[in-house]
């Protein structure tokens, strides 16, 4: 039994009897006929065969309940195989990619939640808007900056535009197909077409960390002979933007747009191995062998590829190892964290905390200490709900989710009301 | 084949009688079977239906209440995990995948039900199991009869419980699963199994009370 003391005790021997309540006895005998009758029903059964509802989440929602299915979940029906939202998209970066990327997705969606959250002001606020969601996702943000060589520059994806600041946010959308920033007129929908703006930045930062995986200041490439022959093979756009022979490239990472687009795609192929949602139009079973290597001394915190003509050594990894290779460390960038993110990451977990405490009459005081150097809880209290209680516990396991950007101050403490859903 | 029969999870569920002392270490896990079994290999489905069978036979005995009609739903259960193998995508453990469309195979039979189940009487697979089960060398009588009574009682509190409530509670507090466990089969978050644990045993123990069986700080005053 997984009660514990607080639960409603049923008398003594209830409890005996309720736990581990055996079904009627068989004998080994009777369970070979049943698992062989089972199989031969197998053998004339063609897997494809069962319709979607019976694999589909069983139960309606118990009144009181207010519960929230688990993400991606339909009830009585199967796990969609059709394509994969940008939700979904961001959400398996969280799940699939590392530490950076998987901070930058989790950014995104918070982005996204509050989007959701407060729709009529933020979509009072149209453009203006955007770039609040944009600032919420902290690091991703950055000046854009002139990279060299400037000639054969593709124009900037809008895919990419997440981490560009407002202005070229804004400048991405006119480029993208998502809906336009709502009008006066339809600020009753604006929370919708917020929602899945700020969805499209999430899931825009979520592919393109999957990309890079690095969060240095500078990525320097290095090609080589083949290098042409390689991204001429791998599409039009790749080959006209390859570098020349020996040619140094050298593209600030923050200035997205100037990122070489061989670079991208192609790690965009190698991604493809790892996450099924990601579509890609590079040939499978390509890859191009960089060595990758960190720079130290002089260029501290910068991760450099470097594609070799030799043949591939032991430290020549294909671009799957690469994009796999450790991230530089997240420094931090102030002293404590500021308001923002902090409202950012408690409104992540709010609601799940607030679940917990749904059919109660009281809320709970946390207190939430957030510890500096990786931005994770470090402790909650809670004030309020009884200790030990499957609420308390449930409050305390939902906010130890929270993450705040890494600060350099040892930890930081912030109290939140939880009320009942 | 032998190989395929030990529990893969190393986690021995309640009253399945799977991964007892002495049973050979695992082999295969289930997720290694599922694969097997996608790509073709009916011995390793052979394999996850032997070493599931009582527990999915256990989990609809109980949402059914009958033996018989439990026995058509466990088999069938396994028949549509195998037409679905396309669609399990490894998120969650194959059992807990496994259990839900048992659960569902299960509602769907008990919302087919023409008639109304009838409270529980002694020929309760649930009372029987339980009386046999349970029953000591020397059992006191009258224990045994408190012990009956009280079976019935709970069968009819659990009973009177809505379809969402006894399905929690009889996959949590009988089956053993963990609320993680028992959130992936349900669909719903953990916080939504606790709740539904707590709505479930507070409306137990209001029904037993009131049956005579109150719980035993209030038996003591």
């Amino acid at each position: 039994m997984t009660s514990s003391h607080r639960e409603p005790r049923l008398p003594k021997r209830a409890e005996e009897l309720l736990d581990g309540w055996p079904a009627p006895s068989r004998d080994a005998l009777e369970w070979e006929e049943s698992a062989n009758a089972v199989m031969a029903r197998v053998r004339s059964t063609s897997i494809g065969s069962t319709p979607d509802e019976l694999v589909g989440a069983p139960l309606p929602e118990e009144p009181g309940e207010r519960g929230r299915r688990l993400p991606g979940e339909t009830r009585g029906a199967a796990p969609s195989a059709a394509e994969p939202s940008l939700a979904d998209i961001a959400r398996a970066a969280l799940s699939n990619a590392d530490a950076a990327t998987r901070e930058v997705a989790r950014d995104g969606l918070i982005a996204a939640e509050l989007g959701r959250r407060n729709p009529p002001r933020e979509a009072a606020s149209g453009p203006r808007a955007v770039g609040d969601a944009a600032s919420l996702q902290g690091r991703i943000v950055r000046a854009p900056e002139p990279a060299t060589p400037a000639r054969n520059r593709p124009p900037p994806p809008p895919r990419l535009a997440a981490r560009a600041e407002p202005v070229a946010v804004a400048e991405a959308r006119a480029h993208s197909e998502l809906p336009a920033p709502p009008s006066r007129e339809r600020r009753t929908r604006g929370g919708a077409l917020f929602g899945g703006s700020a969805l499209a930045l999430a899931a825009a930062a979520a592919f393109y960390l999957s990309f890079a995986r690095h969060e240095a200041p500078e990525v320097r490439l290095t090609a080589s002979a083949e290098i042409p022959a390689l991204l001429a093979e791998n599409g039009p756009d790749v080959a006209k933007s390859a570098p020349r022979r020996d040619e140094a490239v050298v593209a600030p990472s923050a200035a997205i747009p100037e990122a070489p687009v061989a670079t991208v795609d192609a790690l965009a192929s190698a991604e493809k191995a790892h996450s099924p949602l990601v579509s890609s139009n590079a040939p499978k079973e390509k890859t191009l062998a960089f060595h990758v290597r960190k720079e130290t001394a002089s260029s501290a915190g910068k991760l450099v590829l470097e594609q070799r003509a030799e043949a591939p050594s032991e430290n020549v990894g294909s671009v799957a190892g690469a994009a796999q290779a450790p991230a530089s460390p997240v420094l931090p960038t102030s002293e404590r964290p500021s308001t923002g993110a902090v409202q950012a990451a408690l409104g992540s977990v709010l609601t799940s905390a607030r679940g917990c405490l749904a059919g109660q009459e009281h809320g709970a005081l946390a207190t939430i200490t957030f510890e500096g150097r990786t931005g994770r809880v470090k402790s909650v209290s809670v004030d309020g709900s009884d200790p030990g209680s499957p609420a308390d516990s449930c409050v305390r396991s939902a906010l130890m989710g929270a993450r705040l950007p890494p600060f350099s101050e040892p930890t930081f403490t912030a109290k939140i009301t939880v009320r009942p859903l | 084949m032998l190989d395929y029969l030990a529990a893969g999870k190393g986690r021995g569920p309640k009253g399945s009688g799977l991964s007892r002392p002495g049973e050979m270490p695992p082999h295969k896990s289930d997720r290694d079977l599922v694969e097997a079994a996608k790509g073709g290999d009916s011995e390793a489905f052979g394999a996850f239906v032997r070493r599931h069978q009582r527990r999915v036979f256990q989990l609809a005995v109980h949402l059914l209440r009958n033996s018989a009609e439990a026995e058509d739903v466990a088999q069938e259960a396994f028949v549509r995990a195998y037409g679905a193998l396309d669609r399990f995508d490894g998120r969650s453990e194959p059992f807990t995948w496994l259990y839900r469309i048992a659960v569902n195979l299960s509602l769907n039979a008990i919302r087919s039900r023409k008639t109304r189940h009838p409270g529980a009487t002694m020929d309760d697979p649930r009372i029987e199991a339980a009386l046999v089960e349970r029953r000591p060398a020397f059992a006191d009588p009258a224990r045994q009869a408190t012990d009956r009574e009280l079976l019935l009682a709970l069968c009819d509190g659990v009973d009177a419980l809505s379809e969402t409530l006894r399905t929690t509670l009889v996959l949590v507090a009988v089956d053993g699963l963990s609320h993680a466990e028992a959130s992936q089969v349900l669909g719903c978050p953990e916080g939504t199994v606790a709740w539904r644990l707590h709505e479930a045993r507070r409306k137990l123990r209001e029904f037993l009370n009131g049956r005579g069986h109150p719980p035993d700080d209030e038996t003591h005053r």
